[in-house]
């Protein structure tokens, strides 16, 4: 009887509390992060959900406020990146792709030291449009 | 005296009796509604700045010019028959409903037929009616909330000064025009309150569905925000599903009936028959189109720019408050130092320990939820999973941040300053006063800085188009004759465009449609060129006509005096000369240039082109970018859009000799056909090979230069050559008379059509659902052809072409079950009030 009291004031709580908890305290870890440590990399285009019909793509991506080298990793259908299909430094914020293959999905990531950026991806129609 | 007249110190006694009594009551009265004081200034505050809007006056806002200017097509197509719902000639035909502001027109234009109300004045009454009243509505929602009565009124008076605001901020309307918000600024918090009134059992469902039908109607992102913010008061508060369910599927069904006969067609328009598909769009505008990154969160954090002004404006802005005007409101005017940022900042403590109050465990969530979805889904993955996040712009997300930011500015507010207040209250007598003193001091300091700031927004933002020019302009344009075809007329203005096309439509001049440019003959398509240019106009201008154009200065000059063979001059140059102020205006130009022709003749063959909605953009930007000058030329293919799975119904493989098949998602369903076009001698292009059909497969060159001999490109088309060398693009190929069955209807054309050569012919529009044509009063299939031309192709002949939009019948569904809604929701209302009063007269 006593444990189910329990289970039940432990269900009202984390039912007012978790989410608020959640949203307010992701919110100031990353903020606080931000401010102590910086900003990685961050990729932006394209966005996510995007499918290209083009044989290239210009990656695009934010530098953060971190002044470490940053390595570019592409995976093609593989989101574990075990074996990437390209790895190589970058110094801007753009890169394209080239003969891209379609029916594929691409995630790329951007690697500054062994802190990786959250993955992005893109697909390529199966059928590219040289227009 | 008589010993009954009682003596002066029992009158005396019994008069401050009465005095105690009177003040106990007023005492009363203030302590019950005293709060309402202050969103009551707030709205009289706004009233007294912005009532120079009450009156056919044009704002400066060049946003709210341009609503301005579609209410004037709706209310210029209800005068000759034409479905609201459907194209009325603007903005590359697009269906105005289709935008995001479809109450705010409706009731304008609704009011202004009915009752004989200058659309203007219409338009800024609901302004200002809806901007002044919106205190309240956000006062009621804290106060459904659980804030103090107190905290609510400061939260209702705090709000008109919001940078971009949730739709309460004189800034947010009168810089940047959101005027059509105003509706939703108003019912957005009203539908907050009562949502959570409905889940606490107070308030109907039916009345919560009307108001969130009202703020959806209103901005469709209101409904995203009033989603976003009713899920998260679910999740944080006590309310349970089991206790709510009937009254929440009420509500859902109710909503969606009242709102569906508009968001379902929205929602097909915008997944479909966007000009541009947002994931192109968005990846590019990065802080307009999806968020700010984290660093840049936590600058705007840190320096109170989210809350407050840019300290510093014009040139001397630093990166950052550029960056900041950018996200928020296209640059505010007003410098205002970060006291709000403080004061939310005051109120997050304030809330972390009162986490237990389910109204400050919701604002504080509500602020750390819209703080991120202001960051995006690139730093708070979570987000990518909301509905429709991919349409939401971060400098919309201001609004949210606001409608909670506020709530919590005000209970930081009301805690402190009952806080001085309880502790005056509880010392010695000789330091009681001199606190009190400084306590009604504060407030009054605050409150009037408050104030002040209310009317300095109104000061700054509200300026008052000088109407002179515009005047003058539409006398000129008065003067144009009535051709019996709709024409293109523009002019110069030395202000944004949209301000004078919205003039020209007030004074019943149709407002522009972006098609009309470039059919029209050489003369004025250099005109064109010289005024408006590539840059300006981008890939499309050459497709369109021009048939009046104009322009000033040095740009002219060429042009005023030109000459054809005959001696005549080639364009006709209309009123100019002095205005009627006296000023001289012989600068100020304008051409005619028009033929007789709105349905346009285009001389190439057709191509057959199934694609996507991703690939069929790039092929007509790409094709106009490449033929725009060979319009005339036989050779110049005119790529003709036919749905995957549709080609045989299409009867357009007989006349073309290429096909291009890009979208293979329904090739079985086209594989006979596509065989029968092959063995006919037809060649087949296509990305990847097709079985059983002799395909050309493009890899490495260009679409373009797969196509047979006859249909490419004969000339380069480099910037530095005449870009258009033939007197007359074709125009001549067919005799085209066209008739207007109704007046100057945008949804009906008719034609007559006598051609010697099959031809394909294009009208400026652009091809949504609902649009037939008959063809000698025959169904005859259209197609959308290059960028926004609804193009059909016509047998040689005499022929009569009737284009008629039709409302689809699922759209008609939807508009009924809408009244269907409205009726349910009126019932239930005259319900209430019925039993109401029968239950006043059982009492009595």
């Amino acid at each position: 009887m006593q444990r189910t009291g329990i289970l039940i004031g432990l269900a009202r709580f984390v039912r007012r509390y978790l989410v608020a908890v959640a949203l307010i305290g992701g919110l100031l870890v990353v903020l606080v992060q931000v401010d102590l440590f910086g900003t990685g990399p961050m990729p932006q285009y394209p966005p996510e959900g995007y499918t290209s019909y083009k044989t290239q793509e210009s990656l695009q991506w934010e530098k953060g406020t971190r002044e470490e080298e940053i390595v570019l990793q592409v995976s093609i259908d593989d989101p574990s990146f075990a074996a990437p299909a390209l790895e190589k430094k970058v110094s801007g914020t753009s890169h394209s792709l080239n003969k891209l293959e379609g029916g594929k999905t691409y995630y790329w990531r951007l690697m500054q030291g062994d802190r990786p950026s959250p993955v992005a991806t893109f697909k390529v129609s199966k059928y590219n449009v040289h227009l | 005296m008589s010993i009954s007249e009682p003596t002066s110190t029992a009158k005396r006694t019994r008069r401050a009796g009465r005095l105690v009594q009177a003040f106990r009551v007023l005492r009363g009265v203030f302590l019950s509604y005293g709060h309402l004081l202050l969103p009551a200034a707030a709205a009289v505050l706004t009233l007294s700045s912005t009532y120079i809007l009450l009156g056919p006056v044009l704002n400066r806002s060049g946003d709210n010019i341009y609503h301005l200017m579609n209410e004037y097509a709706l209310a210029y197509g209800f005068r000759y028959g034409d479905n609201p719902f459907g194209p009325l000639g603007l903005e590359f035909g697009i269906p105005l409903m289709r935008f995001y502001q479809c109450l705010f027109y409706l009731l304008n234009v609704g009011v202004s037929i009915g009752f004989g109300v200058d659309l203007r004045t219409m338009h800024n009454v609901t302004i200002v009616v809806c901007f002044a009243a919106s205190p309240f509505a956000y006062t009621y929602f804290l106060r459904k909330l659980g804030l103090n009565r107190w905290a609510a009124g400061i939260g209702g008076f705090l709000s008109m000064i919001s940078v971009a605001a949730f739709g309460n901020s004189i800034e947010a309307y009168h810089q940047a025009g959101i005027v059509t918000q105003s509706l939703g600024g108003l019912f957005f918090p009203w539908f907050m309150g009562n949502f959570i009134g409905m889940l606490r059992g107070e308030n109907r469902a039916s009345t919560t569905a009307f108001l969130f039908a009202v703020a959806f109607l209103s901005h469709a992102i209101m409904s995203v925000f009033a989603a976003f913010g009713g899920a998260l008061y679910f999740l944080v508060s006590d309310v349970g599903l089991r206790r709510n369910w009937k009254r929440m599927a009420a509500f859902g069904a109710i909503g969606i009936a009242l709102v569906g006969f508009w968001v379902l067609p929205f929602l097909e328009h915008t997944y479909e028959k966007r000009a541009i598909p947002d994931s192109i769009i968005r990846g590019r505008g990065v802080h307009w189109f999806t968020s700010v990154s984290r660093s840049e969160l936590s600058m705007v954090l840190r320096t109170g720019r989210l809350l407050d002004d840019p300290p510093r404006k014009g040139d001397e802005r630093d990166a950052d408050d550029k960056f900041m005007d950018k996200i928020s409101i296209i640059g505010t005017l007003k410098t205002r130092p970060p006291v709000f940022t403080l004061l939310t900042g005051f109120g997050c403590i304030v809330a972390l320990f009162g986490l237990r109050r389910t109204s400050l465990r919701f604002l504080l969530s509500g602020l750390a939820f819209s703080l991120m979805l202001f960051a995006g889904p690139d730093d708070f993955r979570f987000i990518h999973y909301l509905p429709f996040i991919k349409h939401i712009q971060t400098f919309r997300c201001t609004y949210l941040v606001e409608f909670f930011a506020f709530g919590l500015a005000a209970a930081a507010v009301e805690t402190a300053a009952r806080s001085f207040f309880d502790f005056a209250r509880t010392r010695r007598r000789f330091l009681r006063y001199p606190l009190f003193a400084f306590w009604i001091t504060a407030i009054a300091v605050g409150a009037s800085w408050v104030g002040s700031e209310i009317l300095g927004l109104g000061e700054v933002h509200l300026v008052i188009r000088d109407q002179t020019i515009l005047n003058q302009m539409a006398d000129a344009i008065r003067a144009v004759p009535d051709r019996g075809y709709p024409f293109r007329m523009d002019v110069v203005y030395p202000g944004r465009r949209k301000i004078r096309h919205a003039w020209l439509a007030a004074y019943d001049f149709h407002p522009y449609c972006t098609h009309w440019k470039g059919v029209g003959a050489t003369p004025g398509f250099h005109l064109c060129t010289s005024l408006g240019g590539m840059t300006r106009n981008g890939n499309f201008y050459a497709l369109a006509g021009v048939r009046y154009v104009a322009g000033g200065g040095d740009d002219i000059k060429p042009f005023i005096d030109a000459k054809d063979d005959e001696g005549d001059p080639v364009l006709e140059r209309y009123p100019n000369g002095k205005d009627r102020d006296g000023k001289d205006n012989s600068w100020h130009a304008v051409f005619g240039t028009g033929r007789d022709h709105f349905l346009r003749p285009l001389v190439g063959e057709p191509l057959p082109v199934v694609c996507t909605d991703a690939q069929w953009i790039w092929m007509a930007k790409s094709w106009s970018t490449r033929f725009r000058n060979k319009l005339w030329d036989p050779n110049t293919p005119i790529p003709m859009r036919i749905e995957a799975g549709a080609l045989a119904e299409s009867g357009l493989l007989g006349p073309a000799s290429a096909l291009m098949y890009l979208d293979h998602a329904r090739l079985e369903e086209d594989r006979q056909a596509i065989s029968g076009f092959a063995a006919e001698g037809g060649l087949v292009i296509s990305p990847a090979e097709i079985d059983g059909v002799e395909t050309k497969v493009s890899g490495e060159t260009t679409l373009w230069d797969m196509l047979p001999f006859h249909m490419r490109r004969t000339r380069s088309n480099r910037p530095s050559e005449l870009e258009r060398e033939e007197l007359d693009p074709g125009l001549e190929l067919a005799d085209i008379i066209s008739f207007q069955p109704r007046g100057r209807t945008r949804q009906l054309f008719a034609y007559d059509v006598d051609t010697l050569e099959p031809l394909v012919l294009v009208l400026p529009m652009e091809l949504f659902d609902g649009w037939h044509l008959e063809l000698d009063g025959k169904e005859h299939p259209l197609f959308a052809t290059g960028p926004d031309l609804i193009g059909v192709h016509v047998p040689r002949g005499a022929h009569r072409l009737v284009f008629r939009w039709k409302m689809p019948a699922r759209h008609w569904a939807m508009l009924i079950a809408a009244f269907a809604g409205l009726a349910l929701v009126l019932g239930v209302w005259a319900r209430a009030i019925f039993r109401r009063a029968r239950g006043r007269r059982e009492l009595l």
